[in-house]
């Protein structure tokens, strides 16, 4: 599963601690619940932040009771969704927002205010992806569209896809 | 119209049609209808405020302010002591900025004063004494209704700085029977989350509600002040403002 933040709930980091806010109720997380809010980027999975916090404070089997019950809280309190992801295939996380001229597409990262310009090729991969399709399904469109692509096309997509997922302009795949 | 405006309204105008067209009387002060009229007028005046802030942090607080704009938020939910906190600060030469809804601007924090009238509770007639109303004012009639109204000008403060008025301190009371005064530091997380319990007209309401009490809680220290006796909680209220 992976937790999604639900759109309109707001949160603000303040020292160790962050506020939660969704329309209504305040909510203040300390300690491990505020590092779990921390983790979810609306692109890693539950077994993925336990793991990523268990590197970082060392306690991995208490995380991995303590993570996934406090993402059900969350859940039940309707701050997040928990998503099961769509075997192979991908989409855009909340958080991120775009623009484009018609050929390059411009990313913003809501959260972290990061920003980055995509290639014209990295656009389109990233548009098909962000429309569900698979890592296959993203070739055979752009085979289709370029028949006289060179042979490292499948190579390029899924080096594209690595990093266009690692950077967290997609979720999924 | 509001049903308090509009009794008071047709009050006046039974006085109309009985004399001058030009003039009329105001009703008598010691009418059982009128601390009923004022305290549901003065109940009135506060929601229109707060809806003409929309968009403002407000905070359910008090505030005195020193010369140079400094100002310290006394906020806390009703029977907190905030106002009789306020009225004794008042009266010790701070200027009195509100004892209801203190009004920061989302971005700069900068504060509008809302110099009301002071409600003092039964509670509180005590400890404030000295502003008990003159028999026959209006103050005294509005006593029943369980509370003093008293005007800004008769606390004793200074006036309103010209500077602009920048929050400096924030204390959150609670008033205990017989405590001792225990004063304690909060983290900016806490502050932040009990202020934003304490907004008087819901946080939905705000611009930026989050990073407006963030803002606020880096700017002014935070302490949560639990007191039994007014003029002690006053004393520690001056020395943490003095010191922040």
């Amino acid at each position: 599963m992976t937790p999604v933040k639900v759109a309109g709930v707001a949160a603000q980091d303040i020292g160790d601690e962050v506020l939660v806010f969704d329309g209504e109720l305040l909510q203040r997380l300390v300690g491990s619940a505020a590092a779990i809010w921390r983790s979810i980027d609306d692109v890693r999975s539950t077994e993925q932040i336990v793991g990523d916090l268990s590197a970082a404070f060392g306690s991995g089997p208490q995380l991995a009771q303590d993570v996934p019950a406090f993402l059900a809280e969350l859940e039940e309190a309707g701050l997040i969704r928990l998503e099961a992801a769509a075997p192979g295939r991908f989409s855009v996380p909340a958080t991120v927002a775009w623009d484009t001229d018609g050929n390059r597409v411009v990313l913003a990262d809501l959260g972290t205010g990061t920003r980055t310009a995509l290639s014209d090729t990295a656009t389109l991969i990233w548009q098909l992806a962000g429309e569900g399709l698979t890592s296959q399904e993203i070739l055979a469109e752009l085979t289709a569209a370029f028949p006289d692509a060179p042979n490292s096309l499948p190579a390029e997509v899924a080096a594209a896809l690595e990093e266009l997922v690692g950077r967290g302009w997609l979720r999924g795949g | 119209m509001n049903d308090h405006l509009r009794g008071l309204f047709e009050g006046l105008q039974d006085n109309f049609a009985s004399a001058s067209p030009y003039c009329f009387a105001l009703p008598e002060l010691t009418a059982p209808e009128l601390p009923a009229h004022i305290t549901g007028m003065a109940g009135t005046i506060n929601f229109a405020a707060i809806d003409a802030a929309a968009g403002s942090l407000l905070l359910h607080a008090g505030a005195v302010a020193h010369p140079d704009g400094g100002t310290a938020v006394l906020c806390g939910p009703s029977g907190s002591g905030k106002s009789t906190l306020t009225a004794v600060l008042a009266g010790r030469g701070h200027a009195y900025v509100t004892d209801e809804t203190v009004c920061l601007d989302p971005l700069t924090l900068r504060i509008t004063p809302y110099r009301k009238p002071v409600a003092v509770k039964a509670g509180s007639f005590g400890a404030l004494r000295h502003l008990a109303p003159e028999p026959g004012s209006v103050g005294e009639a509005c006593t029943a209704d369980g509370m003093w109204l008293v005007a800004p000008a008769d606390l004793g403060g200074a006036d309103l700085p010209d500077a602009p008025l920048d929050p400096r301190l924030i204390v959150l009371p609670t008033y205990v029977e017989g405590s001792a005064v225990t004063v304690t530091r909060l983290g900016e997380g806490e502050a932040a989350f009990a202020l934003g319990g304490n907004s008087s007209q819901g946080l939905h309401r705000v611009d930026q509600p989050l990073e407006s009490l963030a803002r606020l809680v880096r700017r002014a220290p935070a302490y949560r002040l639990q007191y039994g006796e007014v003029q002690q909680a006053a004393d520690a209220v001056e020395q943490l403002w003095a010191a922040s």
